[in-house]
Parts: structure tokens; sequence; C-alpha cells
């Protein structure tokens, strides 16, 4: 275990140690927008404890109950990602068949690779959970104390639900060891995930946020102050947290000793489980049998670009991994277009306000369909690259190949949405028309922002989508699509604006459309072409 | 049909490739030959348009694989070391998306593909992704796929690595054939046997640069050394030096 962890860290440091001047600015770039970020999220996590904590009588048991949620929520979400890195960190990682012919010990190797899925699956909610936190005591004027036992509490929680995604991972390698019965498990597996997160939004738990719907409110009052799934983890952590607010020491030893005690016994069972069946799901997973399924030979004829996206189209639908997340994409539009069906638009400030907003929302799914699909693109042709770099194929076509494979369902994705939340809110046909244009040109620019990103910041190396990106240059896209995005909104604002308090949309336009032009071009043309030099430069 | 000038690459203070000048006529079976790291693997890279060169030209037929990469590109065949393919495809898909990305017609990939499966005992496996396929398959599947489209240049990173003896054997044949047929063949191998009995020409790089060029016969009049290409290579590239280190043993 020491071994191999000296492994790691020694190649962290190498590669920092030998970084170019290129990476150095990579890096920094990457710091600045990772502190951008937290510094983002710990903004509007303040507003909105401070907005919370200052209502009347209700206003801690707000605050609590959404920590609650937020933990809960967290919880789940650590479960699910260490599920699905854990098929690649314990089961596909390259560096695996090496470490197994050493004489290292199972075991070892497994706690290092358990230790990486939980690091890999967790880093980002705790990424959003600091700035959180951060908030909740700065709100609530909490000392120096608060923070380090929010820290200490939060450390057994993520490998407690790091530790279930590994354990159910291994459970499956053990009753399916063939890739294909997994894939087609891991499919149920987000069905049920999303079939549940379906069924609960549309039981409307907004309704109990709101006293006007129930009765009584005391009922109200008794569901504020109940604890949100008593049993899980994830209410220990709020209940340690809440502790720690009200200096508590005996409820911080409390929650803290129920949650290290829970993470010590979980990773002690789960390595004793380990023992017995990691190594026999390992070697089978090695073991590529043949699939049974004959595919039909066909003669089309295609045009090299064609033929290229085809490629794309056909490996994309083969991936489990890949288009299992189609579903749970099928899962947030359901809900998202139910949410806007429910929404009380009594004025009709409100449904301007709603419908102007939603461009903004359907922008930020669009941003996170980019992150999933389209970012990882470049990445996911790997130890492929020596072919189609030695392909008669200029990397400008392969970067517009990637273009056309992401923005055509980014494209008809975002305007459909618009078409049909435009429908449900009532919205003007004409209103509804430009703001499917606006969509489209938006769709654009992130997926141009995606493609061109993803090769500058290429992860050659992993096969994980999860993985490539949660990497530093992801996070980079990310920022910079919720920047785009703001930047947008706010130049669509004046003429919207003034359509709804004098019907014109002509007042201000040639600076709104020279401003859109301006943003849309750089978010175009700047990543793409700097893209296009990462890959023409062949560094590789 | 093959000729690099001046041909440099580096990485960082690192010069990988330093100052390489060759020119292999059509039809010519090259051997480049030299230890681990010498340059061998980033000199195809060059060649095949993969990297870049920090300095000097490398050119493919008439094009400069800088200034037209594309018509360079469309004459050559590779097959690298690492026979990496897409995994999610089939044996028989991989083999049409190079038929289409080389702009082969339909009608000739229509007879080729088959022929060219079945002479490398892929046949049975064409509908299987291929990820079902061993190191040795997927080496096989690479070279069926470099003739496809029939280059007037092949590059050959280790090509027998991994392969049976029968299929070994085979493309062994198939080099011989494709010489005779005009193609000029860059080879990269450690079998120096191979590099003996197939090549033309052999070429030794050591630290990116070349350290002797010539037919096998040049090569023992020049080092005046007698005995096998082996005994020549190590007596050039300093590893006869191991023999005492050997004693340590």
């Amino acid at each position: 275990m020491k071994i191999i962890l000296s492994i790691k860290l020694k190649s962290i440091r190498n590669k920092i140690v030998r970084m170019s001047l290129g990476g150095e600015i990579k890096a920094a770039l990457m710091l600045i927008t990772a502190c951008a970020f937290i510094l983002g999220i710990y903004a509007g996590a303040w507003r909105l404890l401070k907005e919370l904590n200052s209502v009347q009588l209700i206003g801690p048991l707000l605050t609590n109950k959404l920590l609650a949620l937020v933990f809960l929520t967290s919880f789940s979400m650590v479960i699910i990602s260490s599920l699905i890195a854990s098929f690649n960190t314990l089961f596909s990682s390259r560096d695996l068949p090496w470490l197994m012919t050493k004489p290292l010990g199972v075991r070892g190797i497994f706690v290092y690779k358990a230790f990486e899925t939980i690091f890999y699956s967790s880093w980002m909610v705790l990424l959003l959970l600091i700035p959180f936190v951060g908030a909740l005591g700065s709100v609530k004027h909490l000392s120096f104390w608060f923070y380090v036992s929010g820290f200490v509490l939060t450390v057994p929680f993520l490998v407690i639900s790091g530790s279930l995604g590994i354990f159910l991972c291994l459970i499956l390698m053990k009753l399916l060891p063939r890739r294909k019965t997994r894939d087609i498990l891991l499919f149920s597996g987000v069905m049920f995930v999303t079939g549940i997160y379906i069924l609960l939004r549309f039981l409307q738990p907004e309704r109990l946020l709101r006293p006007d719907a129930l009765e009584l409110v005391s009922q109200y009052l008794r569901y504020l102050d109940a604890p949100t799934a008593p049993y899980l983890p994830s209410w220990w952590l709020t209940a340690g947290i809440l502790a720690s607010s009200a200096g508590s020491l005996k409820g911080v030893a409390l929650n803290s000793a129920l949650l290290y005690g829970c993470a010590a016994l979980l990773f002690a069972t789960l390595i004793l489980f380990a023992r017995k069946y990691y190594f026999e799901g390992w070697a089978s997973a090695q073991i590529f049998g043949g699939s049974g399924q004959r595919r039909t030979n066909s003669y089309v004829k295609r045009m090299p670009l064609q033929a290229f996206f085809r490629k794309d189209l056909t490996i994309f639908f083969r991936d489990a991994s890949q288009w299992s997340q189609l579903v749970l994409l099928g899962a947030l539009i359901v809900v998202y277009l139910f949410s806007l069906y429910k929404l009380p638009l009594e004025t009709l400030y409100i449904q301007n306000l709603v419908t102007y907003f939603n461009l903004g929302l359907i922008g930020f799914m669009l941003s996170a369909v980019a992150l999933r699909f389209v970012f990882p693109s470049v990445s996911l042709e790997g130890e492929s690259l020596w072919l189609v770099r030695s392909f008669p194929f200029s990397p400008a076509k392969f970067i517009f190949e990637k273009l056309v494979y992401g923005s055509l369902p980014m494209v008809i994705f975002g305007s459909s949405l618009v078409i049909f939340s435009g429908f449900i809110l009532k919205a003007d046909m004409a209103l509804t028309a430009i703001f499917a244009l606006a969509v489209t040109i938006m769709g654009l620019g992130l997926c141009s922002m995606a493609v061109g990103l993803g090769s500058i910041f290429p992860k050659y190396d992993s096969t994980n989508v999860s993985e490539i990106e949660s990497s530093p240059g992801g996070l980079l896209f990310m920022v910079s699509a919720l920047f785009y995005l703001l930047v947008n909104m706010g130049l669509w604002a004046i003429p919207i604006q003034n359509y709804y308090s004098a019907r014109n949309l002509s007042y201000g336009l040639p600076w709104v459309a020279g401003g859109l032009l301006a943003v849309n071009l750089i978010a175009v043309v700047l990543p793409l072409r700097f893209g296009l030099k990462s890959l023409e430069s062949g560094q590789r | 049909m093959i000729k690099a000038v001046n041909l440099t690459r580096k990485f960082g203070s690192l010069t990988a490739v330093d100052n390489l000048n060759i020119e292999i006529p059509p039809g010519e079976i090259f051997a480049f030959l030299g230890p681990n790291g010498a340059g061998k693997t980033t000199t195809v890279k060059l060649f095949t348009g993969i990297l870049q060169p920090t300095a000097g030209s490398a050119v493919i037929g008439n094009f400069d694989l800088r200034k037209n990469p594309i018509e360079a590109k469309s004459i050559t065949g590779f097959v690298s070391d690492q026979p990496y393919v897409y995994p999610h495809l089939t044996g028989f898909e991989f083999m049409r998306l190079v038929g289409d990305i080389y702009k082969v017609g339909i009608d000739e990939q229509k007879q080729r593909i088959p022929e060219l499966l079945s002479m490398f005992e892929l046949s049975p496996w064409a509908g299987e992704m291929i990820e079902a396929y061993s190191h040795g398959m997927k080496q096989k599947l690479v070279l069926a796929s470099v003739l496809l489209h029939q280059p007037k240049v092949i590059f050959l990173d280790e090509p027998l690595v991994g392969l049976d003896p029968k299929s070994a054997k085979m493309v062994k044949e198939i080099i011989t054939r494709l010489s005779a047929k005009g193609v000029a063949v860059f080879m990269c191998t450690h079998v120096l046997e191979i590099a003996e009995r197939l090549a033309h020409r052999i070429g030794i790089i050591q630290n990116g640069r070349i350290i002797a060029l010539g037919t096998v016969e040049e090569l023992k009049k020049r080092a005046r050394q007698e005995g096998t290409l082996e005994e020549l290579f190590l007596h050039l590239t300093g590893g006869s030096r191991y023999s005492e280190l050997l004693e340590l043993l």
C-alpha cells in the first residue's frame, strides 16, 4: 500500500517539478478558475443562507432543513459516482495488470484503489460542500472550531458514501462478471434511480416548504424540525454540524463517533469482502468473450467525415456508461418541464420573469450536457489517436467532426426544450421563436467551447468519462460556460424587458446584436482555434 | 519515395532525432535499428505525420509532410508497435472506417475487405468487437487495414510483436511481395535476424543520430567487423560492454 501510494505521489511530484512554462500557465489558470468557482458558490450560498436565516421564527429551522437536504443529496451523489468510478478504477485501470504481477498483495492494491475511487467520486462534492459550510459558518458568525469540526465530520461521511458505492460495484462484479451483463445492469440501475427521482418529484415536496399548502402550522413546524433520514450518515453529519454551530461538544463527539465508527466498520467489511471476491472479479473482468451478437456487414458509400461521424455514434451507443446518462438527462427534462407546469404564474410579472430565467436554466442544462458528452469526445480518442493522426484527415476536419457530433443533438435538445417550455408557460410565440434562436446560438457556442477546451486539456490516458469531465480542464469549461451564459443572459435581458414593457424589441437592438455577435464569436472562434493549435502541435 | 532532410525533433532539452538525412527509393526494404530510446519510433512518427518536426523536413512521395500532409498520408500505411484501435468497433467496421477515410471505392472495399480478413484469419472474428481481440489479432487487423488502400510507402514499427509463427512468416512474405511491387518499406525492429534476411539496407540510430547506414556487407566492411548483424550492432552501439556486467549475475 505504502509502495503503491509512493508511485502515485512521485508521479504527481514529477508532473509538477517537470512542468513546462505552458503547463505552468495552464495550472495557474485552472487554479484561478477553481478559486473563482469556490468563491462564486460561497457567495451564492451565503446570500441564500442569510435570506433563510433572517426569516422570522422558522429561519434557523429552514437553514437546518436545507443543510440536511444538501448532505442527503451529496450522500446519494457520492454513492452513485463511486459505483460508476469503481468499475474503472478497481477493475479496468491500466496499471492493475502490472500491479497484480508484483508481490504487493491484493489487499494492499485494493485499499489503494478504493481510496483512489473515494477521492475521484467525492472531490467535486467536497469542493461544493466547503464553500457551503463556510458560508453557513460566516452567516451564523461561528468560530474557527466550527470549520475544524465540519472538516473532521465530513471526511468519514465521504468515506462511508464512497465505500457503499464500491460495495455495490463488488457485488455486481461477483454476480455478473461479464461486461455485457454489467452494462445492462448499470443501465437498469440508472433507470431505477431515475424512476425514483421522477416519482419523488411528482410527489411535489415543495408543497411542504410552503406553509399555506399544509392544513396546520404545527404540521409544518414538525416537518421542519424532524430529522431528514435519521438513520443515514448524512443526518449524522447534519446533526454534528448543527451541534458544532450550537457549541455542543457532546453532540459533535457523538456524531463523530457514529460517523468514524460506521466508516471504519464499513471499510473493514469492505476489505474482508474484497479479500474473498476482488481478485476473482478483476480476473474475470479481463476476459472478453465473444458477445455472441453478430453484426451485419454493410457497404454503404460514405465520405471520410461521414465515416468518422458514424464511428463516434456507434461507439457512443455501445458504451453503456455513456448512453445510460441519456436516461438521466431524459428524467431531468421531464422533471424540469413538470416543475415549470406546477409553477404558480399568477401575475404577468412572474410569468415574464420565469420565461426569461427559463432561457438561462436551459443554457445551464446545455452546459452540463456539453460537459458530459462533448468535452470528453477528444480525450476518448485516447490510445487510438495515433491512428487518427496517421489518417489523411486534417486536424481541422477532426475538430469540425467533433463539433458537428456535439452541436447537432445540443441544438435539437435546446430548441425543443424552449418550444415545450414556451408552450407550458404560455409564452408569446414571437418570443419563443427568438428564444429558440438564442438557445441555438448558445448551443453552438457551448459546443465550440467544449470541443476547444477538450482539445486543449485532453486526458488521453483515461477512458472514464467521469474522470475526464472532473479534470481541471472540465472545471475550466464549466466555469467559462457559466460566465458565457451570464453575459448572454445579460445581453438578452435588454430587448426582452423592452418587449414586455412596450412590446418593442427594436430598442437598443443594434447594441445587443453587436454584443451577442462579439461574445459568440469569441466563444466559438477562440477555443476552437487554440484547440486546433494544440492538436496540430502534436506533442504526444 | 521516403526522404528526410535535416530532420530534427526535440522534446524540451532532449533531442530525440538529430539532423537525420536519409533517402529510401521505391521497392526498398529499409530496416531501422537502434537501442531502446534511440529515436526509432519518433522518426516513424515524424514520417507518418503523428509528430511535427522541430526542424528539417520529411517527404513521402513528392509531398512534404508539413506542406501537404493529407496527400503524403494518403499514400502511406502505418502499423504502430502498440496497435490500439477503437475497442467498441467490430473488426469489419474498423476496416470500413479505414476504407472510407482513405477513399477506397465501395466495389474495391467489397472485394478486398473479406479477402484481407480471410488472409489474416480474422473472418470468424470480423463481427466481434475489437475489445475481444488478443494483441496479435489487433496487430493483424491493423496490418490488414494498412493493405486496404494499397499504399506506396509502409512504416512498420515492430510488426512481428505478438504474432504467432504462422502469421509472422506471412507478414515477412507480405513485406517481400510489397517491395517487389515497388512499395517502399520502412521497418523498425529489434529482431536482427529479420533485418538481416529481408532488408536491402540498414540504418542504425543512437541518441537520435544515424551512426551507420548501408547494406549489411557495407556496414561490416566499414566497421571492420566479421560475424552476424547482432555482433555488428552490439559493436556499433556499445552493447558488447555489457558482457563484463553479466559476469556479476
